[in-house]
């Protein structure tokens, strides 16, 4: 086997190659750890969005959007009713009425952005434990409270959603009263306002849907059952973490198109440094030859090629880990249901690797065999 | 007796290698007559390669005055200059230098491709000069399938589809074995006299240089009839 | 002249005969193509369907402040009303139901239409398949348009259902409107009941004035004729609404621009790239032309010619394989209940291919200009 000296030594013989190899392996691991960290955070942040431990009581017809269920309003008290395996706290049990709007709202800078509403009484809290408030109160008449990452998918910079500011919707100012997270769901860029205001502000009769909290995940079927029941509702029932399932589905061919993008530079990048190799190892192959007169074999000269090509690749895939780390971790994403972090965690940084060591592999296989193909009496005579 | 096709009076040409200049030719003389088969020999650096470097127009003298065929070359312009190659000058060279993935005939085509003449003119020339050499039969082959004399022949029929007065060999034999040397020492003195091309060629082997009708020898700069 | 295109021909043979070589280049090139491609195309259909032309006659008129269709309530009665507006030539009420107000691929959309007005308000509609008899004989039966039939393999005398409604395919109809061909239309009593509006209530109503002039006019008209009403409105050409509502959408094709820009950068990296190798490899054969008698330029234009080649070649088969992969899929992007057709045309076909040969060409330049400026005494020694 030739010493690995050999193959870091033979790296440095052009310098604009290496560098050329190092970026082009940097560019492509970057992007595929980029698609990698988006696909994970929307499917983390919708999943976390949903507990199986919730049931949501919408209209039928309406189990892929919420926004166009309608549902009685006295379906919150009967199913508190009749509905068995219901968390009781207190004596109150947990069963929130929501209704959950998409409008526009107008901001203080005096532009309009598309804001995700939920109008909600105080049990929606029982039913939402993850939600906590961080600053000032749960709204009342004329108040909002807005998300963690609301200012994300508003548009705003973070200091511009204070307890004390207002936001307009429908011509209404509304007095922000407090800041509220959910970490990891899409409950934090909504803004929440009490039922009552945003049942006038929407002009509804009816409410989206009712939200049950179980104290036992198989009893899912108590509340199924409840809904094929009462027609005169015409009611579904849904797992809170079936629902969001379902919406990580509905973006799929979304996320298709990130993988295709990088799959799409990653092949052309492969190409050009497969050609580069080529050029590169064309050169080589006295050298190579004279090697296998001194009694090389033509593995140990293989595998001391693909490790200088992967060498470089790996480097860059480095460079790539660095730029991510530096640039990508913690970042908001905002989608149209709401905002995911990226997370550069230790599977985005095996695949960056492991794409790193493909590419070392892949570009230099074919030419590397090129190379050590030729019969050794023509290959000395080689220029 | 006719102007010499070859006048030079006092050429020299020096360049810079890094920090130190190097003058292979200094005030040279020579005159080559029209039709005469010339051998140059000399010791390695002794400045060969350069003369016939100024003498096919790829590189320009230093100083003093090289008259071809009646024409000034130092006075021309790099672009003139160029063109007079393309129509004065056959160049052959030691190790053929044919372009790889060219058959013998494309590789033949390639000086006649700048000039305006019709496809079927091109191609008549191209058959002449192969027939001259004596490769008709293998002119689709590609210079991997050819056999080191065979592919002199290609260059040597390169050098002359364009029917240039002068030509130029750089070590024509060098690479080649006895046998394939001597063919292609006949084939140029066959040029000289029935077509009646100045040739200047430069060589190590004085077998080679026999074949000519005169020998010089270049040393230090200088070119001396007896070393 | 002459010399340039035997020149031409040169370049081509050293293309062919270096078939590894350029056959990577050309694969590179397409990928970068294929991504150009989709972008453009992405941009095309959203301009065609967002940028106002001569022929635009249609109005919509929707609640004011309101964007997802379920949050659009306007009473049926005030199609009467538009009517009687100078310059109106026809309305028609539509409930519209959508799976899903989110922006993606596979957004289904219902149109509930009163039968007998859809004739009258786009006579330019042709039916395909079936029949429009069919249609109007059965209560849950629907007319396709001819893109989303094709995309979910439906035909006449199909069932399918989504969004809580169930209907029974009558027909496939081919419209000059875009949007047309990606929905599926039922009647409207039908959709108000299925949908839980209640009859009498409709999402919006399309209006046909008389000529595209009278598109402000007209607006303005409705707008103030409802104004202080229960359901005040906001009425916009269809092509600024689509615009307005479909705003989600808009912003991802915007986002978008930026990997058309990098697909770009990366097919003139990869060409430059190419060549420099080649012009590297030639240097002694570059010096043989050149004591041939070719001119430096002769050179220069043999590494731009091969560059522009390998372009073009890049181009054809990379545009070539996203434009077909595009029609064979038949792409609907939906938001909002606006739908958007993603379909190539042939103005992004030349434009792909142009570009690649522009690009193949310019990326030549540099590797060019070294090929020329190679010295021929040093190389020929090399």
């Amino acid at each position: 086997m030739l010493p690995l000296s050999y193959a870091v030594r033979n790296l440095f013989r052009s310098k604009s190659r290496l560098l050329q190899t190092i970026g082009g392996s940097a560019m492509v691991v970057l992007l595929v750890m980029a698609s990698v960290a988006i696909n994970n955070g929307m499917k983390r942040v919708l999943s976390a969005s949903g507990s199986d431990r919730n049931v949501i009581l919408v209209g039928a017809g309406s189990e892929e959007s919420i926004q166009r269920s309608e549902v009685p309003e006295r379906t919150a008290g009967i199913a508190e009713a009749a509905v068995a395996g219901i968390t009781e706290n207190l004596g109150v049990r947990a069963v929130s009425s929501e209704i959950h709007y998409m409008n526009y709202i107008s901001l203080p800078n005096g532009n309009r952005s598309q804001a995700l509403l939920r109008g909600v009484t105080l049990q929606a809290l029982r039913v939402h434990p993850e939600v906590r408030l961080t600053a000032g109160n749960f709204p009342g008449a004329g108040e909002l409270m807005v998300g963690r990452l609301a200012w994300r998918k508003l548009g705003l910079a973070e200091s511009d959603l204070k307890p004390g500011g207002t936001l307009t919707l429908e011509n209404q100012s509304l007095k922000i009263s407090g800041i509220f997270a959910a970490p990891g769901t899409v409950l934090e860029s909504e803004i929440w306002a009490t039922l009552g205001d945003l049942r006038v502000l929407a002009k509804r009769e009816t409410i989206s849907c009712v939200v049950l909290r179980l104290d036992d995940p198989a009893d899912f079927a108590e509340a199924d059952l409840f809904a094929k029941q009462r027609l005169d509702l015409e009611l579904t029932a849904l797992r809170e973490s079936d629902y969001y399932s379902r919406l990580s589905s509905f973006f799929k061919p979304l996320r298709a198109m990130t993988w295709i993008t990088a799959g799409l530079i990653a092949a052309g990048a492969l190409f050009g440094g497969v050609n580069t190799l080529y050029a590169a190892f064309a050169s080589r192959v006295r050298e190579m030859a004279t090697l296998q007169s001194i009694g090389f074999g033509r593995g140990a000269l293989l595998a001391s090629l693909i490790q200088e090509s992967t060498l470089a690749c790996l480097t860059g895939a480095l460079l790539a880990s660095v730029i991510a780390v530096a640039f990508l971790d913690g970042r908001t994403v905002p989608f149209s249901i709401g905002a995911f972090t990226l997370e550069v965690g230790p599977g985005v940084a095996i695949t960056g690797i492991v794409t790193g060591l493909l590419l070392g592999l892949l570009g230099a296989l074919p030419p590397a065999i090129r190379c050590l193909k030729p019969p050794l009496p023509t290959a000395l005579r080689m220029s | 007796m006719s102007e010499p096709m070859i006048q030079c009076r006092g050429v020299s040409k020096s360049y810079h290698k890094g920090n130190i200049v190097v003058t292979p030719l200094e005030a040279l003389d020579l005159d080559v007559a029209k039709g005469e088969f010339l051998a140059l020999m000399g010791p390695s650096g002794s400045g060969k390669t350069t003369l016939l470097n100024l003498l096919s127009g790829i590189d320009s003298p230093t100083s003093g005055s090289l008259v071809i065929a009646g024409i000034e070359l130092s006075k021309l312009s790099r672009r003139a200059l160029t063109k007079w190659r393309a129509n004065h000058v056959g160049y052959i060279f030691q190790l053929y230098h044919l372009v790889p993935v060219l058959t013998a005939f494309e590789n033949v085509e390639l000086p006649l491709l700048l000039s305006p003449i019709s496809k079927k003119e091109r191609h008549a020339r191209v058959e002449t000069a192969l027939s001259l050499v004596g490769l008709s039969d293998r002119m689709h082959h590609t210079p991997a399938e050819l056999s080191g004399g065979q592919e002199q022949r290609v260059a040597i029929a390169r050098a002359v589809v364009a029917d240039p007065p002068l030509l130029v060999a750089d070590e024509p034999t060098g690479d080649l074995d006895r046998e394939s040397a001597v063919r292609i020492l006949d084939l140029i003195r066959q040029l000289a006299r029935d077509y009646g091309k100045t040739i200047v060629m430069v060589t190590h082997d004085a077998k080679a240089a026999a074949a000519a009708d005169r020998t010089l020898h270049l040393e230090k700069g200088q070119l001396l009839e007896n070393p | 002249m002459n010399a340039a295109i035997n020149l031409l021909k040169l370049a081509w043979i050293q293309l062919t005969r270096h078939r590894v070589r350029s056959l990577l280049t050309i694969f590179g090139v397409a990928s970068g193509m294929f991504l150009f491609t989709a972008v453009e195309t992405l941009q095309r259909s959203l301009g065609k369907a967002t940028e106002a032309s001569a022929a635009d006659t249609t109005l919509v008129v929707y609640r004011e402040n309101r964007f997802c269709p379920s949050a659009s309530r306007l009473p049926e009665h005030y199609a009467d009303e538009i009517r009687r507006i100078a310059g109106v030539r026809e309305v028609i009420p539509v409930q519209i139901v959508v799976n899903n107000c989110g922006a993606s691929l596979d957004v289904i959309t219902f149109r509930g239409v009163p039968d007998e007005l859809l004739r009258k308000f786009a006579p330019e509609i042709e039916i395909i398949e079936g029949s429009e008899g069919e249609w109007k004989r059965r209560d849950d039966g629907a007319l396709l348009g001819e893109v989303f039939a094709k995309r979910r393999g439906l035909k006449p005398g199909d069932r399918f259902d989504a969004a809580g409604v169930t209907v029974t395919v009558s027909g496939i109809l081919r419209s000059p409107f875009a949007q047309d061909n990606n929905v599926a239309y039922v009647k409207l009593p039908f959709l108000q009941q299925a949908s839980r509006a209640g009859l009498g209530v409709v999402t919006q109503f399309n209006v046909r004035v008389t000529e595209s002039k009278q598109l402000e006019p007209v607006a303005t008209a409705i707008d103030e004729l409802f104004r202080s009403g229960q359901e005040p409105t906001d009425t916009r050409p269809e092509k600024a609404f689509f615009a307005e509502t479909a705003s989600e959408l808009v912003e991802l094709i915007g986002f978008t621009r930026w990997l058309g820009i990098g697909a770009v950068i990366a097919v003139g990296g990869l060409v430059a790239n190419a060549l420099l190798l080649v012009v590297r490899g030639r240097v002694k054969e570059h010096a043989v032309l050149r004591t041939l008698g070719f001119p430096g330029r002769a050179i220069g234009w043999l590494v731009l010619s091969e560059g522009g080649m390998l372009g073009l070649a890049g181009g054809v088969v990379g545009v070539g394989m996203a434009a077909g992969f595009l029609r064979w899929q038949n792409f609907t992007m939906g938001n909002e209940g606006q739908t958007l057709a993603i379909q190539p045309d042939a103005t992004v076909i030349v434009i792909g291919v142009l570009a690649a040969l522009a690009l193949g060409i310019f990326a030549s330049l540099w590797p060019a200009y070294q090929a020329m400026t190679q010295p021929i005494v040093k190389n020929l020694r090399s």
